[in-house]
Order: structure tokens, then C-alpha cells, then sequence
């Protein structure tokens, strides 16, 4: 059976954005990319039984396929901005703008693990298959994040002091 | 949360407060992608039911055609010996309001003609025609008499 819509719908307001965060580092396309992924997943059938994880595969396998066929270099400059797409709570602009900040200071697989397991809600297990690692080694580069991650917004509170 | 759980307290905090701020697509472009996704899922679903329909029709038509084609060659035969009957005449704009065959004294019945053979019996002879003439001559008025007097008197001239 497909996915129900209201399914979809909640898995687009809670993981859309994520998405989007997690596969501007692998194309320009990413808004293309993550919006494809939801068509795929809304076609589904059967529905995938963890649908966050089979949205991250999709999501890469998509960036890559539109590197090949786009032949066109990732403009970094414009990974670091916000997209306007994002929801902008008056009260919470400025944090969020400071934490994704600090989240793109990371490396490439560092970042992607983090944003996977936290905000996407994938395990270890599958944030391994995903990327090419082991479980074990998915959750030592985890830890690593959390730790490069905490420095930064410390090194950033101490700035904005 | 996790399965393997973090030793350290600090980035448990850090963890905790990533949770808090999960970023969100605004109602916009949640609606935006929505809208597309659900647009894929009907062209889908509509692509297959089209198949379906396909299927069934080509299926039908197939079980039709296999039915028909040894009665049609059958009717074929029959056809070769059957004549050609020529189409309905136009119907005429002018249909004779007496019937011919009345005018002629002739009785069509169960398929042939017949003749009455007894009307000559009837006809009256020229005596009795005569008097019947002269009676009808003597109820005219004498303008008319004289009138039709003058008519015969011309007409035996000119027979003379």
C-alpha cells in the first residue's frame, strides 16, 4: 500500500528541510533533488517501512545521478547560505542561523552522519549502509561531530560575549 | 535516543539541543513539494488504471474477434450463393388515387387477373338510351330546349 498523504505530509514538514541541509554538500540541485525523492516516495509501492532512511538513499543516489548527467562543480558559496525556503521564526532566526552555521563548518561525512542521526532520526546501522561504513564506525564519526560541533558553537558564544 | 549511548554528558547537552532545532520548510515550500508529489502519485495512478483498461479491451476484443471469425467465413459461403436482391424502389411522389385495374373492369385477386364477363349484360340498348335522353330533354326549360335544338340542327348540317 502507498503512503498515506498525511503521512507524506508530516514526513515533508518534518524532513524536508533536513533533506535539503543534508544534500546541498552533494549537488546544486539539491531543491530538485529532495522534491523528486518525495514524488518517488508519494508513487511508493509498497511504501518503504522506514521511510526517513529510503528518503536519505534516494536523496543520494539522486545527487549523484544529477552530478553525472549536469557535469556542473558545486558552488560552496552558495551551500554556506540559508535557503529562503526555510521556516524563520522571528525568536529563533538567530539561533538556528548560528547552529546551521556551525553545522556547515564540519567536514562532508562528519555533517551528514549528524544530520542523518539527529535531525533525520536514521540509526547507525542504516547511516552505515547509507554512506559505505560500518555501525561502528558511523557512531565514532557521530561522537566526533558532536564534539567538533560543540567547540565551534562554544568558540561562537564566546564571540557573541 | 541513540543505541549506543554517548559517555560524555557534554555532548549529550549538545545532542539535546541539535534535537531543538531541527530545521523546517515553511508552509510554502512544504506545499510547494506536497503539491508536486501528490500531482506524481495521480498521474500514476491514473497511468495505471489506463493499462488496466487497456488490457481488458484488447482482451475483449480478442475473445470477440476469435468468436466471430468461423461464423463470418461460414456467412461468407453463404453469401456467394445467396442472389443480390436490388435495392427498394424510390417510392413515386404521385400515387394513382384509381386503381387501373378498376378503370378497366379488371379484378385482381389471390394473384391473378380477372375479367368480369357478365358486364356487357348490362349495358342498355340504344331504344331504352333514347327515351331515358328524351325524358331528361323534356323536364329542361324552353330556353334550354331551344338552345340544344338549334345545337343539333347545326351538328346535322355539318354531317350533311
Amino acid at each position: 500500500m502507498p503512503i498515506t498523504p498525511q503521512a507524506l505530509a508530516l514526513l515533508i514538514e518534518s524532513h524536508g528541510a533536513v533533506l535539503q541541509i543534508w544534500t546541498r554538500s552533494r549537488t546544486h540541485y539539491w531543491e530538485d533533488v529532495v522534491q523528486e525523492a518525495f514524488c518517488r516516495l508519494a508513487v511508493q509501492h509498497p511504501a518503504p517501512e522506514h521511510p526517513p532512511s529510503w528518503l536519505f538513499t534516494v536523496c543520494k543516489n539522486l545527487a549523484e545521478k544529477s552530478n553525472v548527467s549536469h557535469h556542473r562543480r558545486i558552488k560552496r558559496e552558495n551551500l554556506k547560505a540559508i535557503p529562503e525556503a526555510f521556516e524563520s521564526d522571528p525568536g529563533k532566526a538567530l539561533e538556528q542561523t548560528e547552529t546551521l552555521a556551525a553545522v556547515e563548518t564540519l567536514k562532508q561525512p562528519l555533517k551528514e552522519i549528524l544530520i542523518a542521526r539527529i535531525w533525520g532520526g536514521v540509526s547507525f546501522e542504516e547511516i552505515g549502509k547509507l554512506m559505505g561504513f560500518s555501525t561502528a564506525t558511523a557512531f565514532r564519526r557521530y561522537e566526533t561531530a558532536l564534539k567538533q560541533l560543540r567547540e565551534t558553537m562554544v568558540l561562537q558564544s564566546e564571540r557573541n560575549q | 535516543m541513540s543505541l549506543n549511548p554517548l559517555d560524555h554528558p557534554d555532548l549529550a547537552e549538545v545532542e539535546a539541543e541539535l534535537l531543538g532545532k531541527r530545521p523546517r520548510l515553511n508552509a510554502k515550500a512544504q506545499q510547494s513539494i506536497f503539491y508536486q508529489a501528490a500531482f506524481q502519485a495521480g498521474k500514476a495512478s491514473g497511468y495505471k488504471s489506463t493499462r488496466v483498461w487497456q488490457t481488458c479491451t484488447v482482451g475483449l476484443s480478442l475473445i470477440l474477434a476469435l468468436n466471430i471469425y468461423p461464423w463470418r467465413q461460414h456467412g461468407s459461403e453463404q453469401q456467394m450463393t445467396k442472389k443480390v436482391e436490388p435495392p427498394d424502389p424510390i417510392p413515386s411522389l404521385v400515387t394513382p388515387s384509381i386503381p387501373q385495374e378498376s378503370l378497366l373492369g379488371i379484378h385482381g385477386g389471390q394473384g391473378r387477373l380477372s375479367f368480369n364477363r357478365e358486364s356487357w349484360k348490362t349495358l342498355e340498348n340504344k331504344s331504352e338510351r333514347f327515351d331515358k335522353e328524351m325524358k331528361k330533354f323534356a323536364l329542361l326549360d324552353l330556353h334550354e330546349k331551344a338552345h340544344s335544338l338549334i345545337q343539333l340542327t347545326r351538328l346535322e348540317n355539318l354531317g350533311n
